[in-house]
Parts: structure tokens; sequence; C-alpha cells
């Protein structure tokens, strides 16, 4: 059994020396039970857990999967048993409001349980993380029948939940729904329509699901406008909370996947016998605008799921180097008598593990920062205090999800590199983290729609406050940076890009407002590249700056880790910051060529 | 009804140990309630459920870091805890003296549980050293326990799967095993309320213990080194099944 799969002590450096988690408890009277010991024991106890119970589940679902059976979904044998020991352990809504059943932790404290047990068995844990989105909605938007009905079986997992959204004609493009909602005399709706790549969908773990499910009204405008949301349950739910009929909600099948075998991906049909009845959640035609809302968390919830499956490739690849001997030492190539060495060794497997770890450190820092954003927004004393955190949470959105994902992939691949032609077979487990990881740069928005969001409405929000707001917290650690001799030259050169990205956006921006909106949006991704770049620096040269500074009077079992966070500022300012500075260049040209060229070009 | 839990902050069953200077570990890794104790704390905290004005009092010898240990014994449902600090090993006669000492000052024991041995050391001596220096009756590698006022009726599994039951007049002390119950992971909420549960903290010179004449010591660790070599196994089909039914049987002793 695996020891480790995550990080540990780098989990403790960000929660606690770059961004104080335990401090939250004296600057709220909410989060006043999460001073820095009941975090480290949250955190201990949420590794126990996915160590010991999640674990050994994930290999065991990818391998079973799910399965379809007269009209039913079954999940890994294993997983009903484990899904009931997280909801007995209370892990299922952590940060939620404790009046609704949730545990009221502060986010950023939050993030490093979410990360353990999605590095454990993340296509299981999403069966709890999208009741816990699911409920969120019923928070937010219900009325307190709705609430009172669903919120406290769904935060206690005893219902889970899904999102409802895509259809076969409306990906992407949610806005071309055609799932119907038609009012009852009773107030509530009868929807009708056909859902597909329903994550969670059906299942055999809990005794009910609840839909949030997004239709359209009869008579509402088209397009997104015209959208609502309403909550639809599998089995329908008597006034008294009791299970009633079934709610004509059918699974019509489960897809077959490259990965996360374990969870579920539904077609569901609702209403085909014309008995599917739902309630508004929220108002007529505002169904978007819930979702919204909702967007920005669950699009940080998929970077955590990429971000995790990275960081236990990292931890699996760095355990494997050092254990596996392969090859002489390159200074003793030609000495017949040199003894094979582990290929930690070997400067190319050494590269590699750098690679993975300056992107986790960098990756790690920069979504726990988001949940540090979200905390600081709600304990914020001033409406601008407020309003400002809540514009980095949405700038920094995109990069969350879309650049993390994007990177989490790379490093998977890495993973598998590092094990060589085992890393290929599935008896590793980072294969399978490979697979799983892809999805995540897929769901709840491509990364080409992260991307178009950054451009489209994230560099221009509110005039640019908050990106400008972003810029001068990136500047502070600039500062703090170069006032420690041996970072000054590493610190100028990361100020030097963070000044380019600022000219780089302004061009980008001008060029998405101009008759060049078409090429802007062909380097929409290159232009997320660019930026998350630039957060990485901005994060290692931080993390630096705190190891600079611990570094002297640090215990000697913490001397090889702060020098490791400088060797990761090193290795990205030498060895990645030219490559950003290239593909700032590049977004510099905004080539038109991708929408230049005719379709016809392309081979028929 | 006041019932001790002897806990011992023990390194994760997972871990990579790495044996230093001959004669110690690398301290560099997590470390965790010993497992058995877990056991033991659930049977505890279950028998004083059904007691009016019981607690349950986890007590430990070992470093600072092990009120981490303790913390996980409160998490679990313990109602306060009590550490002797010590930055030295004791060997299991010193150990011993240092639990009946902080378990004498702070109350008075109806039952003392420990695990039926500690994961790391697997002495499998607390609970007997204890009984002794008590001079209370024990019983270990317990499966069963039923507890009324003045005595405690229990099933302990002898090697082989026999079980024998004894009756133990109260107080005694109870060494669990596995088979006692399946321990619950803490929820949230009780994590988060072991932190504001008292830990009482003795400094182990403070508890003026008195000296052994007999002592241990470790001299030498070595790590465990399991040969492995491949072994054909030729023959038709029946005599190949036979020749693995037979390893399995007498060598790996898995059957």
């Amino acid at each position: 059994m695996a020891q480790q799969i995550v990080d540990r002590r780098d989990i403790d450096f960000v929660l606690h020396e770059q961004f104080m988690a335990g401090d939250f408890a004296e600057k709220h009277e909410d989060f006043a039970d999460f001073n820095k010991k009941t975090i480290d024991m949250i955190v201990s106890e949420a590794r126990t857990f996915a160590i010991k119970e999640l674990l050994p589940t994930y290999k065991e679902g990818d391998e079973q999967g799910c399965t379809f059976k007269n009209g039913e979904v079954i999940t890994p044998e294993s997983f009903k048993r484990v899904y009931d020991l997280l909801n007995e352990a209370e892990w299922l809504a952590m940060v939620e409001d404790p009046e609704w059943g949730g545990q009221g932790m502060p986010r950023l404290a939050s993030s490093a349980a979410y990360e353990y047990f999605n590095a454990a068995n993340y296509p299981f844990m999403m069966y709890a993380g999208l009741t816990h989105g699911a409920g969120k909605l019923v928070e937010s938007f219900g009325t307190d029948e709705q609430k009172e009905l669903f919120l406290k079986k769904m935060y206690s997992g005893e219902w889970t939940g899904t999102m409802m959204l895509t259809e076969p004609g409306a990906g992407s493009d949610v806005g071309a729904l055609t799932t119907t909602a038609t009012k009852n005399d009773d107030g509530t709706y009868s929807i009708k329509g056909d859902k597909i790549f329903i994550s969670g969908g059906d299942h055999d773990i809990a005794d009910n699901i609840i839909h949030p499910t997004l239709a359209r009204i009869e008579g509402a405008p088209e397009g997104t406008k015209g959208i609502s949301l309403f909550l639809v349950p599998k089995i329908r739910v008597n006034d008294d909370g009791s299970l009633g009929e079934p709610n004509d909600v059918i699974c019509t099948g489960i897809e077959h996947k490259l990965g996360i075998h374990g969870n579920s991906t539904c077609s569901i049909a609702l209403g085909g016998k014309g008995e599917c009845v739902g309630t508004l959640l929220g108002e007529e035609n505002k169904g978007m605008k819930a979702m919204f809302l909702m967007m920005n968390e669950a699009r940080l919830l998929v970077g955590y799921q990429g971000f995790a499956c990275a960081s236990a490739s990292y931890i699996h690849a760095v355990n494997y180097a050092r254990e596996r001997v392969q090859g002489k030492n390159l200074l003793e190539m030609m000495d017949p008598a040199a003894q094979p060495v582990t290929i930690i060794n070997h400067p190319d497997v050494r590269r590699q593990l750098m690679e993975m770890k300056v992107y986790v450190e960098g990756a790690r820092s920069l979504l726990y920062y988001v949940n540090y954003c979200s905390d600081m927004a709600k304990i914020a004393e001033t409406e601008e205090e407020r309003e400002k955190y809540e514009g980095f949470i949405e700038v920094l959105t995109p990069i969350a999800k879309g650049y993390v994902t994007d990177r989490a992939f790379d490093i998977c691949s890495q993973g598998v590199q590092v094990y060589g032609g085992y890393g290929y077979i599935e008896e590793f487990p980072v294969a399978q983290l490979l697979r799983d990881c892809r999805i995540t740069m897929i769901y709840e928005g491509t990364n080409g729609v992260q991307a178009m969001d950054l451009l489209g409405r994230k560099l221009g929000l509110k005039k640019g406050k908050p990106i400008m707001d972003l810029f001068g917290e990136m500047l502070k650690t600039v500062a703090n940076a170069k006032k420690i001799p041996s970072l000054e030259a590493d610190a100028v050169k990361v100020e030097e890009l963070f000044n380019k990205l600022v000219e780089v956006a302004l061009h980008m921006g001008q060029a998405a407002m101009s008759e060049k909106v078409l090429s802007a949006f062909a380097n929409a991704h290159p232009l997320m590249d660019a930026t998350g770049d630039v957060m990485m620096a901005w994060m290692l040269l931080w993390r630096a700056t705190i190891a600079a500074t611990k570094l002297e009077k640090a215990k000697k079992k913490d001397i090889p880790f702060y020098e490791g966070l400088l060797k990761s500022l090193t290795y990205f300012v030498d060895a990645k910051l030219p490559i950003t500075i290239g593909r700032m260049n590049g977004l510099m040209n905004t080539s038109s060529a991708a929408v230049d060229i005719d379709a016809a070009s392309f081979p028929s | 009804m006041q019932i001790y839990v002897c806990v011992k902050h023990v390194p994760d069953s997972a871990a990579n140990i790495t044996i230093l200077d001959k004669s110690r570990i690398d301290e560099n890794v997590t470390f965790l309630l010993n497992p058995y104790d877990e056991h033991a704390i659930t049977e505890a905290v279950r028998i004083r459920d059904t007691f009016q004005e019981s607690e349950v009092i986890a007590v430990c010898i070992g470093k600072d870091d092990a009120e981490k240990t303790i913390r996980s014994a409160l998490a679990m449902g313990a109602d306060r805890g009590l550490l002797v600090s010590s930055n030295d090993d004791h060997d299991s006669i010193e150990t011993a003296r240092v639990l009946k000492a902080a378990i004498e000052r702070t109350g008075e024991p109806a039952l003392i549980f420990t695990g039926k041995e500690s994961i790391d050391a697997e002495g499998m001596q607390t609970m007997f050293r204890l009984g002794a220096l008590f001079d209370f009756p024990v019983a270990t590698n317990v499966i069963k326990i039923d507890v009324d006022e003045t005595r405690a009726v229990i099933d302990s599994e002898l090697s082989g799967g026999n079980v024998n039951t004894y009756e133990l007049s109260l107080p005694c002390v109870v060494g669990a095993g596995r088979g006692l119950n399946t321990p619950k992971y803490p929820t949230f909420p009780d994590i988060v309320k072991s932190r504001k549960k008292t830990v009482k903290k003795f400094i182990f010179a403070d508890l003026n213990i008195e000296p052994s004449k007999a002592s241990m010591s470790i001299v030498e660790l070595e790590p465990l080194k399991q040969a492995r070599s491949p072994k054909e196994i030729t023959g038709d089909a029946s005599i190949v099944a036979q020749k693995i039914l037979t390893i399995l049987k007498e060598e790996a002793k898995v059957i």
C-alpha cells in the first residue's frame, strides 16, 4: 500500500507558510473552529481515509467500471461501501453552511482534503462532488420548501445530485437545448427531453438522485435567455420527505469511455411517458444565470480533479525513479565495473521529475490561492475588498480549469514516461491517472471555451480592473523577492515577464474588439497558455521568497524541501520562461493563418 | 467508571522504514495511532456509553508530536487525554511504570485497555506489566467483552483460532485484538470537537518514576530482506496444482 499519494510537506507549505490557513480562525467568527492544529488534523484524517479506503478502490473501479443491465446502472462493487463511509464521516459538504448540514470549513483548508480524496480516487469522488455542487444550487436558489425537502439529504449524501445540461445537440452551446417544461395547475412543471453525458446520472449507491435540469418553458425566448432551471428527482419525494413513485427519469444507456470508468456517464430520457415532474429552481428564464453562478465552483473543481491526477502521478514517478535500477551513471558509462544506478540519477529522468515538480507546485499554489480568495471575499469588511477578491476568482477560474488541466495531462504523461515501458502497462497506476485526467480538459467547458472566456470576458471584465488588481498583487511578490539578494536576478526576469503579459493582454484585448476578432480568438488558447505560465512564475517566485527567508533557520529535515523550492524557481526561469516569452511573441503576431485558411485546404 | 486506554504513536504501517545508526528509525515518516489501539478506543467508547457518568481517557508516552495520536483517539470518542512527554526511548518496564503513574495521578481506573501489541515494537508486554504493577487481572487478544459493575467477561483468541472465555474482576487490564470490533472513522464534526478536549501533559522527569534494576535496550535493528527466488514447477497440471497447494500450505502458510 502506498504511503503517499500527494506531497504532504508541500500541502502544509501552501496552507500554512504561503496562505496562513490557520489565521482565518481569528479573522472571522464563522471560521473560529479552524485553527492551524485543527486543519492539520483534518488533513491527516482526510489522508488516512483517502489512503485506507478510497485508494484501494481506484484500480478496481477502473477495471470493473459501470455496467448497464435491465435498465439499471451498476457501479463498481466496492463503491457503495466507501460512499457510505464517506458520508458517515460527514466529508461531503466540508465548506457549506452548518445550518444545512455543512461543516463551515474555510475553502482554503478544504483544498487539501479535496486533493487527497481526488488523488486517491477521483472517478468515485465525482458522485460526492456533483452532489455537493447540485446541493449548492438548491441552497443558493431553492425555496424554503425545496431546501427542507432536498438539501440536508444531499449535503449528507443520502441522495446524490447531478448537473443535467448537455443534450445531443447542445454541448458547448447550451442555448441550443430542446428539453421543454410545461407548467401544471399545481405550479409544478412537466419535463420532456433527452439529456446525454450526465455524470452520475444513474447508479446504485444512493436511494435517490436529484437532477438540477435545464429546460425551456413553453413560449420562452430562443437561446440562453429562455432557459430555466428545474429540480427533477429520479424518485418523487412526498411532502414528508419520504420517497414516492418513480418520476419517469429513465437511464437509456451509459458511455464506454477512455477513463473515469467508475463514474457512470448516462443518457437520460425525461418524461418519455409524460410523467416527469420538476419544480422551478430560481426564477423563470434565469436558469443560465443560476448555472453561471455555479460555474466558477464547478470549473475550479475540475481543475482540482486534473491537478490531483498530476499530483499523484508525480509522487508515483518520484518513488519509482528512486527505486528502479537501470543503466550506469553517465559519468561511469565507460567503466565496465560500474554498477547500475537508480534512474533518478539519470539527467533526463531528473529533468522529467523537475518538469513535473514545478508545475505541480505552481498549480497547487494557484488552485489553493483561488480558494483563499473565496475565503477572503467571505470575510471582507468592505464591499470594495469583497469585489476585489471575487474579481480575482473570475479572472483566475479559466486558468485554474483550462491551463491547470492542460498541464496536468502533460504531467501525467511525464509520469508514464518516467516509468518507461512499465508506465504503459495498466499494472502501474500512472496509466490510469493519464486516462482519467484527460476528460478534465473537456468537460465543464472545454479548455477552448475556457480560453475564449479568458480573452472574451475576463480580460476586459469591469474595464480590466480585476486583472490590473491582480497584477498589483503579483508586483508585491516581485518587490518582496527583490529584497532577497539571491533572488533579485530571477525576480527582475519574472517582473519583465509580467510587464510583457500586460502588453500582450492589451494587444489581444484590442484585437478581439477589432476586425481581427477571429484571429484573436484563434489565438485565445495560446493566450491562456502564456497567462497560465505567468501565474506559475508568480507562484514559484512567491514560494521561493518564503523558502529563502526560512532557509536560514530551517530545521535540518526542512532544508532539502526549501532548497527544492528555490530550484523550482531557477528551473522555471532558466528553462520555461524563455518559452513563455516566445509564446508571447507569437501572440503579438496574432497569426490569422488558422482563420484565413480555406476549410477546403484541409485534407478531404 | 473511568476507562483508560493506553495508546501508542507509531509509524504508519504503509511507511517505508529507514534504519539510522543501526538502532533507530528515520522518524521523518507519518506517525499514527497504533491500529490495535483503535479497537481499544472503539470498545472503550462503546462501554462508556452503556454506563452513566463514565469517561474514556487516552494516555500516551512519547514525544510532543504524540499529541496527534491522542487527538485521533479523542476524535474517535475519548473524552480527554494524558500525554507523558519524553524525548527518550523507554523500554516496556519503564513504559508500564510511566503509564501507571499517569493513570494514578488522574483517577481510579475500572478498566485499562491497551492494544494487544504495537505494530512497531511488537513487544506485547505493556498489558501484562501494567497488570502486575497494579495487581489487576489481565487478558489479551480480546475479541469480545461484556462488562458490568464488578466484572468483565471476555473472549480471548488463542493461536489456531481457539477461544478461551474468562471472567475478570474489575479493575482489570484488557489487550484489544483485531476481532473485537470494526473501528469507525472519526466524523468531521468529531475531529473539530476533539481539538477542544483537554490533553493534560506531564513531563517524564516530573513523574519521579522509580528506576528498575532490569532494563532492555535495542542493540541493533536490521531491515527485513525478503529473499525472492524463482522456482520452476514442472509436471502435468494435477502435479503442478498439488505442488502449489503444498507451497501455499507449508511454505507460505497462507492456506
